[in-house]
């Protein structure tokens, strides 16, 4: 059996600091008079209540490390047990949840997904839309950290190829881990701050831009408006798109960037790949679009760069209706979400990582056919990349189809449209935000799906933000053995 | 630089056997007095003229056997070029098809594919609907004859796995290979038989028994009506299932069955998860429609029964409303075109095989996550699969995934809805023949698709039933290289 105290102790401690996160929708929803600061405060203290009481009762079994099956059980635990207490507020304050819809909310938030059930966004109070977006900063920043730190340990979809740019052996891992998270939380932070300046310089109010840029930089989504972006049409699109791509790319370049060295950023395959391509589907969308009588270019040009990098980053912010593009430009938009972010960033979905790795198996494969004898070692980024990475890559990638073509069917079984029901599995899995179809309401908010429709996103989100594997493992008989 | 002579000595006799074929219709069309027998002849010359003279222009070239490259070539050309030819009566005679659709038309007959772009064809001469009955047939047989022989040794997609049951070395070829065809033409024509005697007891005409028996055994969907098996509701459908998996098992077994070895088919593993999967969807299925639909339990079992069979083996014959029974028939029926028959048979799409096989490796990666250092050695059938194999296998998987997503998307360029591109994709690169969508929504067929997303799916339908690599091989430059 698993010795779950050390678990315990981390959630524990993690959801007491979420209580102590929400001393800022707190203060402010006091400082504007409204009494609704109440809910921030009773759920602060059942966080703080609970967390600390988890945290002590389990303290003696903590003794800083960990093994390789605690560490699968703490990444599922903390989005499990994060979420559940994140929900509170919105149960316990404005909009009233019921328990399904506040939880959806809350995992749509720390999954970075930022697809929301609640309509009439801008009426919220103010403390409200702050702690969504903190749901989603926190998550972007919990992501992060666990996909350089656990992921290559886990070895999970081919991440033990970045082994040794984190760290190797698990007996190091805390006190290497909190050197890395603190460079990755200062990297984050100035990310964020840069982000909310520019968007306040590009005219929004300080409390948008605060919003904003703590769901842009962790590729969220959540707005404070139902129309989303729509409401900041012109500059603040071109600036949110810089800061969407930049909250996915690899973090680990950034560190190096900071340490003085630009050129791992420049070089990167990933990086590369990924704005690569950020640019052929603006290019293409575009020339579709005008090739069609669209709109004028600079308007054009806006938008698609605009809805393509929210899209292919997992982020969710609309500026437009997306589903009246036509069917290239929507189909393409369904692609690129399925690529996603750099691996080890706020970015979701299967990363440009295992495409470029995946291309490179299926040349080797198709020289190997006619010259049979050959041997094609396979290397990226001048690094050879072993047999042993190959594999988990598309053993990932064919449990990514998998797990979205079941939960599309699962979907459907619950009375979606086809439609609803592919583009609502798209996004879950995916972590993205948008979903199409006759069930959605105008705002794109799902509050109309069935409770079970809403479940099983919630599950989808789960496993896709945590790399499907690390969390699958856990409901192996063999997993809780020895 | 690649020998082609001893290619084309081989395409030129086929052309020569096609034209031949093509005078049964002839014949018949002639006693009935109708023009359409001329342009069967007309045809006929043509094809026969072009054979010969590439046959005789070719012939000393011929006896060093062929290598692998020019294995690659012979097979490409042959479902490139025989199309062409026998699509000469469609675009000569009745009922005088544009360039593009008769060629479509040809390759969907030959491909075993079953989607037609021709409304009315109750009205067409006698012979034409024969000709599409025999284009299935052919295709059907070549493809049993590639799939069994060639395709091991091509080691397209882990087939090389079948090796030994084929044969080994190539130098042996020719001499083997004419046994094996002989047993298969065996088995083939009896099944065929056997399918067209039981059609004509249940009461079809001789036309549509003759027709439709060939293209169950072929699992083309060809049928000389446009209601399909709808014409024939009852007994017929339960036979017409019963036959069409019997096609989408691997013919080797039935040979092995013939030399006397009675547990063959039940032995194989493929041959009892098809069985098995068949009628857990089923049964799933008859359930959810008995109870949404409200219809009575041997309608809705038999009406699934019938068009999940004919969707599984990738046949395309369809009866009752099946394609409007909603969003959940249609996604399960997606998941079963996506699998499609057995290796070694004349269905397509990714085969139950690689399915299998794909499961295991799945399970092997989430227990390797657990226990990093145990190496657990993939068995299929009691026999190891090797790394290599099991690459192959896997890329082919990931290969035909991301080929439908990047033929839908251009599908959808061309202007064609996404329902109709994903599905319109789905049954081309499957072989299957089912279309759903609003494009077909009028008519049930092709016809209203553009030109260009028309040569889309007959691109598709050549990659799917030569499994794609095959054809991407030759894109490569090395290819053509020494």
């Amino acid at each position: 059996m698993i010795d779950v105290r050390p678990v315990a102790y981390v959630i524990g401690l993690l959801v007491s600091a979420m209580g102590v996160f929400m001393i800022f929708p707190l203060a402010l929803d006091l400082a504007a008079g409204d009494p609704h600061w109440r809910a921030f405060f009773r759920s602060a203290v059942i966080c703080l209540v609970a967390g600390g009481a988890t945290a002590i009762a389990s303290a003696n079994g903590a003794n800083g490390s960990m093994t390789l099956q605690q560490i699968f059980l703490l990444t599922t635990g903390v989005w499990l047990a994060m979420p559940a207490f994140g929900a509170l507020p919105l149960i316990l304050g404005e909009p009233g949840l019921s328990l399904t819809d506040a939880f959806f909310e809350s995992i749509s938030g720390m999954t970075t997904t930022g697809t929301t059930v609640i309509e009439g966004i801008d009426a919220l109070p103010l403390g409200t839309n702050l702690w969504r977006a903190i749901l989603q900063w926190l998550g972007g920043l919990g992501i992060v950290i666990v996909a350089m730190l656990f992921l290559p340990v886990m070895k999970v979809g081919g991440m033990q190829f970045f082994r040794s740019e984190g760290f190797d052996t698990l007996g190091k891992v805390l006190p290497r881990a909190l050197d890395i998270s603190s460079a990755l939380i200062q990297i984050y932070v100035l990310l964020t701050v840069a982000c909310a300046i520019t968007y306040f310089a590009l005219g929004m109010s300080g409390f948008e831009a605060v919003c904003h840029a703590l769901t842009t930089v962790s590729t969220g989504g959540f707005s404070t408006s139902d129309r989303s972006f729509g409401l900041f049409q012109g500059p603040a699109e071109y600036a949110a798109s810089i800061f969407m791509l930049l909250g996915s790319l690899p973090f680990i370049r950034f560190v190096q960037l900071a340490q003085g060295s630009i050129r791992p950023l420049l070089t990167d395959s990933q990086v590369r790949a990924y704005l690569r391509w950020n640019a052929y589907a603006v290019l293409a969308i575009v020339a579709y679009e005008l090739w069609h009588g669209g709109q004028s270019l600079p308007v054009l040009l806006r938008e698609t760069t605009f809805n393509v990098v929210s899209t292919f980053s997992g982020t969710g912010f609309s500026s437009v209706d997306l589903s009246s593009w036509g069917p290239f430009p929507f189909v393409l938009l369904i692609v690129v979400g399925l690529i996603g972010g750099c691996t080890s960033s706020t970015g979701c979905s299967v990363k440009v990582f295992r495409y470029l790795i995946l291309f490179e198996a299926i040349k080797v494969q198709i020289k190997r056919l006619h010259n049979p004898s050959s041997v094609n070692p396979m290397r990226y980024d001048g690094q050879a990349v072993s047999f042993d990475v190959v594999d988990s890559v598309i053993v990932f990638f064919t449990m990514f189809i998998l797990t979205f073509g079941l939960l599309a069917v699962a979907l459907g079984l619950s009375g979606l449209e086809f439609k609803t029901a592919v583009t609502a599995a798209w996004t879950s899995v995916a972590n993205i935000g948008p979903v199409f179809g006759p069930e959605v309401g105008p705002t794109g908010a799902v509050h109309g799906f069935p409770d079970f429709a809403k479940w099983l996103m919630m599950a989808g989100m789960l496993v896709g933000r945590l790399e499907l594997l690390s969390v699958y493992v856990l409901f192996m008989r063999r997993f809780w053995q020895t | 630089m690649v020998d082609i002579r001893p290619i084309a000595y081989l395409i030129g006799r086929m052309l020569v056997v096609l034209a031949i074929l093509m005078l049964a219709p002839a014949i018949i069309d002639l006693r009935a007095g109708l023009p359409n027998g001329r342009d069967f002849l007309e045809s006929a010359l043509i094809t026969g003229g072009v054979g010969g003279l590439i046959a005789l222009a070719t012939v000393n070239a011929l006896g060093h056997g062929l290598d692998i490259r020019q294995a690659y070539l012979l097979t490409a050309v042959i479902w490139l070029g025989l199309p062409m030819f026998s699509a000469l009566p469609f675009f000569l005679g009745a009922p005088g098809l544009s360039l593009t659709d008769a060629y479509f038309e040809a390759v969907s007959g030959m491909t075993t594919t079953g989607s037609t772009v021709i409304v009315g064809l109750d009205a067409l001469p006698v012979g034409t609907n024969l000709w599409r009955g025999m284009l299935n047939w052919i295709g059907g047989l070549g493809i049993a004859f590639i799939a069994m022989i060639f395709l091991p040794i091509m080691r397209v997609g882990g087939m090389q796995f079948f090796r030994t049951e084929g044969f080994d070395t190539f130098g042996k070829a020719l001499p083997r290979a004419t046994d094996i065809a002989r047993a298969l033409l065996l088995v083939y024509t009896g099944l065929t038989v056997a399918c067209v005697l039981s059609y004509l007891l249940l009461g079809m005409t001789i036309l549509d028994a003759l027709v439709m028996g060939a293209a169950t055994i072929a699992t083309g969907g060809f049928a000389p009506t446009d209601a399909s098996f709808g014409k024939y509701p009852g007994a017929a459908e339960y036979v017409g299932a019963i036959f069409m998996v019997l096609s989408s098992l691997p013919y080797i077994r039935y040979v092995q069955l013939i030399s006397g070895r009675r547990r063959a088919l039940w032995d194989d593993l493929q041959v009892r998860a098809i069985v098995l999967w068949l009628l857990v969807a089923v049964a799933i299925v008859s359930l959810w429609r008995i109870v949404v639909a409200d219809v009575g339990a041997e309608e809705a079992f038999r009406e699934s029964l019938f068009n999940l069979t004919s969707i599984l083996t990738g046949t395309g014959f369809f009866s009752g409303s099946f394609p409007i029974w909603g969003s959940f028939a249609l996604v399960v029926a997606f998941v079963l075109g996506m699998i499609g028959g057995c290796s070694g048979s004349s269905s397509g799409a990714l085969s139950v095989f690689r399915v299998q096989v794909s499961a295991r490796a799945i399970g092997a990666q989430i227990a390797a996550i657990n226990h990093p250092d145990r190496v657990v050695p993939l068995r299929y059938a009691g026999r190891p699969v090797e790394i290599e194999t099991m690459n192959a296998l896997m890329l082919y998987v990931t290969g035909y995934i991301l080929t439908i997503g990047v033929l839908s998307v251009a599908m959808t360029m061309v202007g064609v809805d996404i329902t109709s591109a994903l599905f319109g994709i789905w049954t081309s690169l499957g072989n299957i023949g089912y279309g759903f969508g609003p494009m077909l929504a009028e008519t049930g067929t092709f016809r209203d698709f553009p030109d260009a997303a028309k040569w889309i799916m007959t691109l598709a339908m050549l990659l799917g039933r030569l499994g794609l690599l095959a054809i991407f091989v030759l894109v490569l430059p090395q290819f053509w290289r020494a």
